[in-house]
Order: structure tokens, then C-alpha cells, then sequence
């Protein structure tokens, strides 16, 4: 994560695919024993926070209890949204990394009603970003915008991502 | 939108990382600076000010050590789900009004003390501090946004705190009331409207 927050994007695209079947094995577990919501949603939703919230990690210290932190604060609001009172012990958590399996692709299914929510532009961008894979670069080209605007708009379009999730209490 | 292309979009994000410090930093000399021009149009300073000087000293070292505690402590509440520091340190700033309120009982005995303690202006105390709180109060929440708060409304709480601090600091140059009775009691009771003010919309505006 430092390398990360210094720039590298490989190294921080590496960080993210490594640390999301971990996400989806916790998530899971929390939801399987007590019955309840999308795995999917949950692990976005802590991805999500990961990336918005990275600048508030103290660098000084380690990395992983500050994402199981996240990821714990995440599944118990996800809980409370659907009204259920729900406690995740951290020593849960840090048991379930041990345990996690390393690719489960077949569940990571689409979530389209999100992006139903977003503005036009902003759905254009993000998914030409998500799926063309394409940079902001080229999507300012195609789109007849300002690279920096794309910047921004997609910064926003990730910003009203994270308050959907936390308010749609599907 | 499937997970893998949502890290997609997350690496393309190239906009700056934020931290909540940093922008509670940035806010808090704005907040300042907004609320000396507000003084220096609207309220201005007492026109005694000159020969008032220890009772100013003395209402500011309550509140200044108020918005000194809160805001020291403010950064770490706000970004970190186990904050370091103690909330209890902001028991320094009652501990000081509660010195200020014995002297002045030493000094002037029990007798009148009620009626100093309710003074002249106190409807005054309790509008003016929550309305001159408003601005330090709405920065302070503002940068908060950026941090990930473990209890929002605490965090905004707290945000009050400061912000009452602050606003009665600026309060206490205009005010003519000297003393500590009305300050324990009366600035306490604005700063309690603030800090319950701050952690309602804290539990909103916090959320994450």
C-alpha cells in the first residue's frame, strides 16, 4: 500500500485483486452464517472505502489490521442497514485470512443497478473506464472532455458509488 | 458492474489521496480568519477592552484550552477507527473555569453569587456563541468528510466541541460579562447546544 500511495498503479491494481478474494472469503462467512445479503455489494462497497478512505491509513503502521478494520466497519454497516444487530470480532476476521481461498471469480457477478444511479456522463465514463479498460486519457478523447474533468468526474462518479451503497439497504 | 472492473476504475482514479488531517489542518486557519472578519464587521470588540484585559484573559484561557483539547484531538477521532488520545483531557477546560469560580468566591464570597452568576446578558451568550460557532462548526465538518470515523456522531461531537471552543474565543472579546460564574455557567450551556448540534449532523454527514 505504501508503494501504492505513492503512485505505482501496477502496484496498487496488485493490491486490490490480492486483497479482494480475501474480502469475498470474510464477507462471505459473515453473510453465510447468519443468512443475510450480496457478497458481491459488501466486497465492493469495502473496496470502495479502501480506496476513497487510503489517505487516512497512518503509514506508520501496518497495513492489514486498518483493512479488516474497513472491511469489518463495512459488513457491520451492511448488517445494520437491513436492520439486524451483528457483531464481528476482529480475531474473526484475522482467523478467516488464513482460511481464504485464493479465486472464486464465479460469484463476482454484475452489479448494473449501481450504475443505474449515476448521471449520464458520469455512467459513460465509469464504464468506459471499467470495462473498455481504456485510460482517462483516452475517454477525455472519445468523449470531447477535459482529461483533468474526467479526473474529477470520476472521482465524484466513485464518491456517489460509496453513498449509494451505504443507503440502498438491499 | 463486476469487482474486477470496478479495481479498474479505482487504479485509473489519479485524483490526489486525501486525509482527514490534513484538511482539518486547512480548514481551521480559513474558519479563523472568516470569523475575525465577522467580528470586525458585526460584533467588534467590547470597548473596554483595554482595561478589561484580565477578564478576557480569563474567559479566553477557558476557551481557548477548550478548542486547543478538541481540535488537538479532533484528527485522530476522525481518521482512525481506534483513535489515539483521551477524550477525558477535555475535563482541563471545565478544570480551569472551576479555578476561575473559586478564586472568584475566595475573593468576592457566596454572597451575590447568584446573582453575578446569572448576570445581565446570558439570552445574549446563548445565541451569539452557537451563531459564531456555525462557521468554524461547518468546515470542521466538512474536512471530516474525508476520514472514517469509528462513531460519526462522536466524531461530530467532538467537531462541536472545537467549534464552540472556537466560536466563544471570538464571543469573549465582546462580551461584557466578567465573571467566571457566568462563563462556567452559561458558555458551558452554549457550547452543550453545539456539540449536541455537531453530533447530529455528525451521525449524518459522517457516515462512511
Amino acid at each position: 500500500m505504501r508503494r501504492a500511495l505513492s503512485g505505482d498503479e501496477a502496484v496498487y491494481r496488485q493490491l486490490l485483486m490480492a486483497m479482494t478474494p480475501v474480502l469475498r472469503a470474510i464477507a462471505r462467512r459473515a453473510g453465510a452464517d447468519r443468512g443475510g445479503g450480496d457478497t458481491e455489494d459488501i466486497v465492493q462497497d469495502i473496496l470502495l472505502a479502501v480506496h476513497l478512505k487510503r489517505g487516512n491509513w497512518d503509514q506508520s503502521q501496518p497495513f492489514r489490521p486498518w483493512l479488516f478494520g474497513v472491511a469489518r466497519h463495512k459488513i457491520i454497516d451492511s448488517y445494520r442497514r437491513r436492520g439486524r444487530a451483528l457483531s464481528v470480532p476482529l480475531e474473526d476476521v484475522e482467523h478467516e485470512l488464513e482460511a481464504a481461498p485464493v479465486t472464486t471469480t464465479e460469484d463476482a457477478r454484475e452489479a448494473e443497478h449501481w450504475l443505474s444511479h449515476l448521471g449520464e456522463r458520469d455512467r459513460a465514463v465509469v464504464r468506459a473506464i471499467a470495462i473498455e479498460e481504456r485510460s482517462t486519457l483516452e475517454v477525455s478523447r472519445s468523449l470531447g472532455m477535459q482529461e483533468g474533468a474526467v479526473r474529477v468526474t470520476l472521482h465524484r462518479a466513485l464518491k456517489k458509488l460509496a453513498a449509494l451503497a451505504g443507503r440502498t439497504a438491499q | 458492474m463486476k469487482t474486477d472492473d470496478l479495481i479498474n476504475v479505482l487504479v485509473a482514479d489519479s485524483t490526489p489521496v486525501r486525509d482527514a488531517r490534513s484538511a482539518l489542518l486547512r480548514v481551521v486557519p480559513l474558519a479563523v480568519l472568516a470569523l475575525a472578519i465577522v467580528m470586525g464587521v458585526w460584533l467588534g470588540l467590547r470597548p473596554d477592552a483595554m482595561t478589561a484585559l484580565p477578564a478576557i484573559a480569563m474567559k479566553l484561557s477557558i476557551t481557548l484550552s477548550l478548542a486547543g483539547i478538541a481540535l488537538a484531538l479532533l484528527p485522530s477521532v476522525v481518521m482512525h477507527l481506534n483513535p489515539a488520545g483521551r477524550i477525558s483531557a477535555l475535563a482541563i477546560a471545565p478544570a480551569v473555569a472551576a479555578v476561575f469560580v473559586a478564586m472568584d468566591i475566595a475573593a468576592n464570597g457566596p454572597a451575590g453569587a447568584m446573582t453575578r452568576l446569572v448576570g445581565t446578558k446570558a439570552s445574549h451568550c446563548l445565541v451569539l456563541i452557537p451563531l459564531l460557532s456555525i462557521i468554524p462548526l461547518a468546515g470542521l465538518l466538512f474536512a471530516a468528510r474525508q476520514g472514517m470515523p469509528a462513531s460519526p456522531a462522536g466524531a461530530g461531537a467532538l467537531a462541536g466541541v472545537a467549534a464552540a471552543g472556537i466560536g466563544a474565543s471570538f464571543y469573549a472579546l465582546n462580551c461584557l460579562e466578567d465573571s467566571p460564574l457566568f462563563v462556567a455557567c452559561w458558555y458551558s450551556i452554549a457550547t452543550l447546544i453545539v456539540t449536541a448540534a455537531g453530533a447530529m449532523l455528525g451521525s449524518r454527514l459522517l457516515r462512511w
